[in-house]
């Protein structure tokens, strides 16, 4: 197939103002798409690319499917002569719903989580070049369509494969109750083009703000459920479960040993474990490769002897590099399940080991970014697991429920959500999971916590506010009740010490700004955790004391004063969970901090040494005196300091907005008398 | 067994955190330090078989500061009361903490009121009758404990891991349940309400 008739690509450059890029596109083979913002197109362009790429699954088990944020699914073969990546925006309904449908064809499923596209690359194929649209040669681009390009060539399923044509009926379905564009393209090839073209381009400008779903399942707009009804749903799984559950197991027989009994299960495991090295072990590879390449730079390219640590690792990994070509061959021959079952006990103790650096590897990855992604990768050897895999599409469901439904969030809506979380957990498999816990109540508390930042992933945007308008101005009043007192000192709050570093001090507050460039509970926790560590730096001991700390937060919380900080506090406070909060060190640092700015809020002259009560007041009263005028114009922010010229043109606007409202309540009060 | 929090309170400069560095030290092999920062700890103390990870929580003591203190209490298990033996001060104010931890928390909190320094007996100022009287009083047990020689630091917080374990078992709450998130939304409406009328007095100057 060419790739100018892959139907994904041709519904993009139907439209003739992306001819350029097509033509740019075609002439350079091996490229692939990659949408980069979430948009009507790209969530079609997704679903086409997933598609496409199933059909890739089903005829190739080593595919690996890689999710690598909420948003993004990423796609790896590493089977084809020229492995291929792409990484594809997807609403997340659509990652799960598609991906349980690729999960007939291939077993393994790593959940990795990148920070960015480029990170992505550099760890699984160092090769790629990521070429954005604003980089290609092109004048006329449509401004519309943002894509990464990625120089790797694109995989083109096999076309005559039985699934094929399951997957085909599918689509066919699915187009079907979609829209008409699509059908037509494929049937027409090319020809009537323009018509299409204004079709699809009228859909593409009006509809991205409301941003439909290009697989609208038909369900009526409802309210939101009732716990009940949940919970209804829910019996229904569990029954699904028992009555479908067993007719899969005399299938999966032959192939996989019965997954139910622990020992058994525990056993599958080790078999499993091979293959899912083999995977890693050629992510390793390209990782090896790469580090050759920069020692290639370097001289005495082969026998330096390893001296760090780092070093030694790839050394012994690029021992098993061997082992894992001679797989290969045998998968070639599709020998690979006995290769694995004769495998001796010794060779599988050794991959055991390996793997464990792995996973430490992968865990110092993690450790940047933030707490939740631990629970995800603790989590992530379930997301095979059926029943598992059915609750979280409920709950993706339910998180889908809460965006869509009209009914704005509210004080309600924390206990909603947790409601539903201690509603589904129960209905995990406790008895197959976390086999290294024995306490059940331990288990569910990590699956509670796995599934509150499961669910915060995808809500967290739409539930900041519970109460917009009140947030809104609480946040105000506290960032304008934090500038009056920046008056503050180090003597005002006993700190000895006066000889701190000023840098540590400094960074750390801007450290505590960066409270509003992520989204979820977790990732605000670490923000806040990181900046108490950094700045217990400046103290020389490890462990120091919170009597010489709480002061020194608290003067730091005042000058770094970071918006919205009222509620951020209030988000946490309402989307953590309890249980998990009280006993660790995020949840330590976030009740320092918000007990500083509990302090600050309430904080009286006596509360401060050396203070002359009547200046305190004098300076608290004279700054609203001040903000008392400009207050009558909302919009405008109190904390600026306005220079004289702009003063005087504020006062004039507002002069003449004075003189408007007065002739209006000149009027008035005639009226009334 | 999940993680048990602990709430070390007490007067400034009382040696809390001497308290806590000291238990750091003391590294039996058995035990196992799983996260240090650096004003939290989580260690591992093992009781006959079992094993509970304390997880203990540093305050600031400073009379300014005590307002802050109930914002420390939710869901903790266990409070470690410090008083100072050469400072009569230190142990009248833990009376006062006393009656704010139990308005807060009610009488489900395992209590240890702990008298530090008692390396230095010539400069002794508080009874130990005293002290015990007022542990007997609110249901606690008391300990005289050295931060500077380690002097039954490691006995006291066995003795605090093994009432902690007890205390657990006896009233088994069920995790996390919408009952106990009501309550913990109630805590927050008093904070919010005091922030509301604190507010409302700013607005009156």
């Amino acid at each position: 197939m060419n790739i100018s008739e892959h139907p994904c690509i041709k519904l993009l450059f139907s439209n003739e103002k992306n001819k350029e890029l097509v033509e740019w596109l075609i002439s350079t083979p091996g490229t692939l798409l990659l949408p980069q913002k979430s948009t009507l197109l790209d969530e079609y362009l997704c679903t086409k690319f997933l598609q496409a790429h199933a059909i890739a699954f089903n005829s190739h088990n080593d595919s690996q499917l890689i999710t690598y944020d909420q948003s993004h699914i990423g796609v790896m073969d590493n089977k084809s002569e020229h492995p291929s990546v792409a990484l594809i925006h997807l609403s997340p309904k659509n990652c799960f719903s598609k991906s349980t449908e690729l999960n007939k064809g291939f077993e393994k499923i790593q959940h990795l989580f990148p920070k960015s596209p480029e990170k992505f690359l550099k760890i699984y194929s160092p090769s790629a070049k990521i070429i954005r649209t604003e980089d290609l040669p092109i004048k006329n681009l449509n401004k519309q369509i943002r894509l990464t390009i990625i120089s790797e060539p694109l995989w083109i399923p096999p076309q005559e494969e039985p699934q094929e044509e399951q997957q085909e009926e599918q689509q066919k379905k699915k187009e079907n109750k979609r829209t008409e564009k699509s059908q037509s393209t494929k049937k027409d090839k090319g020809q009537n083009q323009n018509q299409k073209e204004n079709r699809i381009q009228t859909q593409i400008q009006t509809d991205p703000k409301q941003s439909p779903r290009p697989l609208p399942k038909p369900k009526p707009k409802q309210k939101r459920l009732s716990r009940n009804q949940i919970k209804e749903r829910l019996e229904q799984i569990k029954k699904e479960k028992i009555t479908k559950v067993k007719p899969n197991k005399n299938q999966k027989e032959p192939l996989i040993t019965n997954r139910s009994d622990e020992e058994q299960n525990k056993k599958d495991k080790k078999k499993e474990k091979p293959e899912e090295e083999e995977e890693e072990e050629k992510l390793e590879e390209k990782e090896i490769e790469t580090e050759k390449d920069e020692e290639k730079k370097k001289p005495n390219e082969k026998e330096t002897e390893s001296e760090t640590e780092t070093k030694k690792e790839t050394k012994t990994e690029t021992k098993t590099v061997p082992e894992t070509d001679k797989e290969k061959e045998t998968e070639k021959n599709n020998e690979k399940t006995k290769k694995t079952k004769t495998k001796t006990e010794t060779e599988l103790a050794q991959k055991l080991q390996e793997e464990q650096s792995t996973l430490q590897k992968k865990k110092e990855i993690y450790s940047e970014i933030g707490p939740g992604l631990e629970i995800f990768d603790d989590f992530s050897i379930y997301f095979t697991n059926q029943e598992v895999r059915k609750l979280l599409e409920e709950t993706d469901h339910f998180c889908q429920e809460l965006r869509r439904s009209k009914e704005r969030p509210n004080v309600e809506t924390p206990g909603y959500v947790f409601d539903f979380i201690a509603d589904i957990s129960e209905y995990f498999p406790l008895d197959d999971m976390y086999l290294e816990i024995e306490d059940e109540e331990d288990k569910l508390l990590k699956i509670r916590v796995f599934l509150l930042e499961y669910i915060m992933r995808r809500i967290s945007s739409r539930v900041f506010y519970l109460n917009e308008k009140e947030d809104k101005k609480k946040d105000y009043q506290l960032s304008e009740r934090l500038e009056k007192l920046k008056f503050i000192t180090f003597e005002h709050l006993d700190i000895e010490d006066d000889k701190f570093n000023e840098k540590i001090l400094k960074e750390s507050q801007e450290i505590l700004k960066r409270i509003n460039e992520v989204s979820t509970p977790n990732q605000k926790l670490k923000i806040i955790r990181d900046t108490c560590v950094y700045l217990s730096k400046i103290f020389t001991d490890k462990l120091t004391s919170a009597d010489d700390f709480l002061p020194i937060l608290i003067y730091t919380v005042l000058h770094s004063n970071p918006p919205k900080l009222h509620s951020n506090l209030q988000f946490l406070e309402k989307f953590t969970d309890p249980d998990w909060i009280s006993t660790n060190s995020y949840g330590y640092y976030y009740t320092q901090l918000f007990s500083s700015v509990y302090f600050l809020q309430n904080l009286t002259e006596s509360d401060l040494t050396d203070v002359d009560p009547l200046s305190f007041n004098l300076i608290l009263q004279r700054d609203i005196m001040n903000y008392g005028k400009s207050s009558t114009n909302k919009k405008f922010s109190p904390i600026l300091k306005i220079k004289s010229k702009e003063k005087s043109t504020f006062l004039k606007i507002q002069k003449t907005k004075n003189k408007k409202k007065k002739k209006k309540k000149n009027e008035n009060p005639l009226l009334k008398k | 067994m999940k993680k048990q929090k602990v709430v070390l309170l007490g007067k400034g400069r009382v040696g809390k955190t001497s308290i806590f560095k000291r238990f750091l030290q003391n590294e039996f092999h058995d035990n196992e330090v799983t996260t240090i920062q650096p004003q939290y700890l989580e260690k591992q103390v093992k009781v006959n078989t079992e094993k509970v990870t304390l997880s203990i929580w540093d305050t600031a003591g400073q009379e300014r500061f005590r307002g802050l203190n109930p914002l420390f209490y939710r869901n903790s298990k266990a409070a470690i009361m410090v008083y100072d033996i050469t400072d009569q001060e230190s142990l009248d104010s833990l009376e006062d903490w006393l009656a704010e931890l139990k308005n807060q928390v009610g009488h489900k909190i395992v209590l240890m009121i702990v008298g530090n320094k008692s390396d230095l007996k010539k400069k002794r100022q508080v009874s130990i009758e005293d002290a015990e009287n007022l542990a007997k009083k609110v249901g606690a047990q008391h300990f005289c404990v050295s931060a500077k020689t380690g002097e039954n630091i490691d006995e006291m917080f066995h003795e605090l891991a093994k009432r902690v374990m007890k205390f657990v078992k006896e009233n088994k709450t069920p995790l996390n349940t919408t009952k106990s998130r009501r309550n913990f939304a109630l805590v927050n409406e008093d904070v919010e309400t005091k922030k509301k009328k604190k507010k409302n007095n700013d607005g009156c100057c």
